[in-house]
């Protein structure tokens, strides 16, 4: 049997706010440091080759998640790639609407068998299939970030 | 397990305050509306009118403070309300040098839970002030320091703190 | 943990009640203080008893292959460092650390095809208190209590003082240890300090307590720290614990863990043949 008391006029309702006050901060490993250097530094992609595999890990790590074997095989990727798979968000991360929608896209980078995240920019008509190129920020503005690269266009 | 140290590659706090490794900060921005609910609501409107308010469970013969609408310990609903007092008693307390994030303050602020008069078993969590810390004393009685009414918004810092009584 | 920024301890703003507790904006260390406090008290029991747990744990934990934190310290160094909420001292408490545990769990046929000596659970108790924690006696853990006699009587231990050879209670803090031992039953009411001061509780006593060296020594990865418990007394059962082994091949273990707003209780009861 449930309480008899009711909150009878919306105007009773109460809500309490809150919210979560701690950031976190986040450092990127020994593979990840020397990935996002390169990045930043260089405008280079690097990814890590597994012999026992043959697969190129990207984002690079220093082992490889297949075979468990330790990795220290460092190869350029890219610049350019081909999209395998692509999306249009009309939403944003808090639901908002976005205007121009967002287009987003696994990008598998010349030389790398795992597939790269990124935006795509400058994007229609864009499919998968398309070859596209990296746009980076200028080396100054770089923070040693993937938001390095603004997006991918079409090449 | 003996005779090995744990693998991974140590990093100072220099290390990453002084930017010799890259770092990311990743900001929350999670945000909540919690529902006040009936029992909590009802507090909170009470606290705005300089009362305290609780529910009785009539099977445990107890006065909850803060209020519920099911008592935890029959699990039948709570039968009434009860206003109480808004004095009590140290249950316990401690003086507290850091401030919720861990920073160090020098003026230390000083929390105690307070049982209330006309409760059983307890009250709530809050702070203690026109007292210094030395004096302090588990039992002691103490009263309530409210905001005056036109500060008050329905929360419990409309009690500013407790002081001896 | 140790990417909250700036402090892990901030994170735990969120476990207080949302709306009574949060505005007065407390740190983690608060609840217990008071819970200490409230301990202290009721029985009469000093600080300096209490620092025994920190000497003790820190002291085990220098032959632990992972220690954080151990160290050789005194009852003097806990009494003189830094105050953080009265009367927890900064060598009353565990470290922020990161880790991990893990454990194989498999059926009896399994596991007696894959050792030997298998270490067995005998009993598990759980149990959740309320979490109006200002309504509660906070002199004594309740809950670990119900917890400790859920898994007694699967396990069928009916005098765990002489049945139990070895504890991992769950000791984040130096007090932690004495309240819980008290919970599990194992101490009388006020009383853990006592077989503390005796060396009851050395690796070498009549009930070794954390001679893994704790969370106190070891470090406390909080999410872990549990099943890191159930670790230890799985390696002491078996013999496998190196520098930290009790002596006397323990036969019966316990691990306890605890949680969330003081109000969760644990308990593991496990047994090697």
């Amino acid at each position: 049997m449930g309480s008899t008391e009711h909150i009878e006029r919306v105007t009773d309702l109460r809500a309490w706010p809150g919210d979560f006050p701690v950031s976190h901060l986040y450092t990127m490993g020994v593979a990840g440091e020397r990935f996002f250097r390169e990045l930043k530094d260089s405008g280079r992609f690097l990814g890590t080759r597994c012999a026992a595999c043959d697969h190129v890990h990207l984002p690079p790590s220093i082992f490889c998640p297949r075979c468990f074997a330790a990795l220290d095989e460092w190869k350029e990727v890219g610049p350019q790639g081909t999209v395998r798979a692509v999306t249009i968000a009309h939403h944003g991360v808090e639901g908002e609407p976005l205007d121009p929608p967002e287009t987003l896209a696994l990008v598998q980078l010349d030389g790398a068998d795992d597939l790269l995240l990124h935006r795509i920019g400058e994007a229609q008509g864009v499919q998968i299939g398309a070859r596209v190129e990296p746009v980076f920020k200028e080396p100054a503005e770089r923070t040693g970030s993937i938001l390095d690269v603004r997006y991918f266009r079409r090449v | 397990m003996e005779g090995r140290s744990p693998p991974g590659t140590p990093l100072s706090d220099e290390a990453i305050q002084q930017g010799k490794v890259l770092t990311l900060e990743w900001p929350s921005s999670l945000r909540y509306a919690w529902d006040t609910g009936i029992a909590i609501g009802r507090f909170l409107e009470e606290l705005k009118n300089g009362r305290i308010i609780g529910r009785t469970c009539h099977k445990c013969e107890r006065v909850l403070v803060p209020p519920r609408m099911f008592c935890e310990r029959c699990f039948r609903p709570t039968d009434a309300w009860r206003f109480v007092e808004d004095s009590g008693a140290v249950n316990t307390y401690s003086v507290s040098y850091l401030r919720w994030d861990a920073s160090r303050i020098d003026d230390p602020i000083l929390v105690a839970v307070i049982e209330i008069d006309g409760a059983t078993s307890g009250g709530f969590l809050h702070h203690l002030g026109e007292v210094k810390p030395e004096d302090i004393r588990i039992g002691m009685k103490v009263k309530a320091v409210w905001k005056p009414p036109e500060e008050r918004t329905g929360s419990i810092l409309d009690i500013r703190y407790f002081r001896p009584s | 943990m140790s990417t909250c920024h700036p402090h892990p301890q901030g994170a735990f703003v969120t476990i207080f009640d949302n709306i009574l507790e949060r505005p007065l904006e407390p740190n983690l260390i608060w609840i217990f203080a008071l819970e200490m406090q409230r301990y202290m008290q009721t029985y009469g029991i000093t600080k300096e008893e209490i620092a025994l747990v920190s000497v003790k744990n820190k002291r085990n934990a220098l032959d632990h292959p992972s220690a954080q934190v151990a160290e050789e310290i005194t009852v003097k160094d806990v009494m003189e460092s830094e105050v953080m909420v009265a009367p927890v001292n900064r060598l009353d408490v565990s470290p922020v650390s990161d880790g991990a545990a893990a454990i194989v769990l498999v059926s009896e046929d399994v596991a007696r095809r894959l050792t030997d000596k298998p270490v067995w659970l005998d009993g598990v108790g759980w149990n959740l208190d309320t979490a109006y924690w200002t309504n509660r006696d906070l002199a004594f853990p309740a809950y670990v209590e119900r917890a400790a006699r859920m898994a007694y009587k699967m396990a069928g231990i009916t005098e765990p003082r002489k049945q139990i050879n070895i504890v991992e209670p769950y000791d984040p803090f130096s007090y932690k240890e004495l309240h819980h031992l008290e919970g599990l039953l194992l101490a009388d009411k006020g009383g853990a300090p006592k077989l503390t001061a005796d060396g009851v509780t050395q690796r070498n006593g009549d009930m070794p307590v954390c001679p893994s060296g704790g969370l106190l020594g070891v470090g406390n990865p909080i999410a872990a720290a549990g099943l890191m418990k159930v670790a230890e007394i799985f390696w002491q059962l078996r013999g496998e614990a190196g520098r930290r082994q009790v002596p006397g091949q323990p036969k019966v273990g316990l691990a306890q863990a605890w949680g969330d707003l003081m109000q969760v209780g644990t308990v593991v009861v496990m047994r090697v043949d």
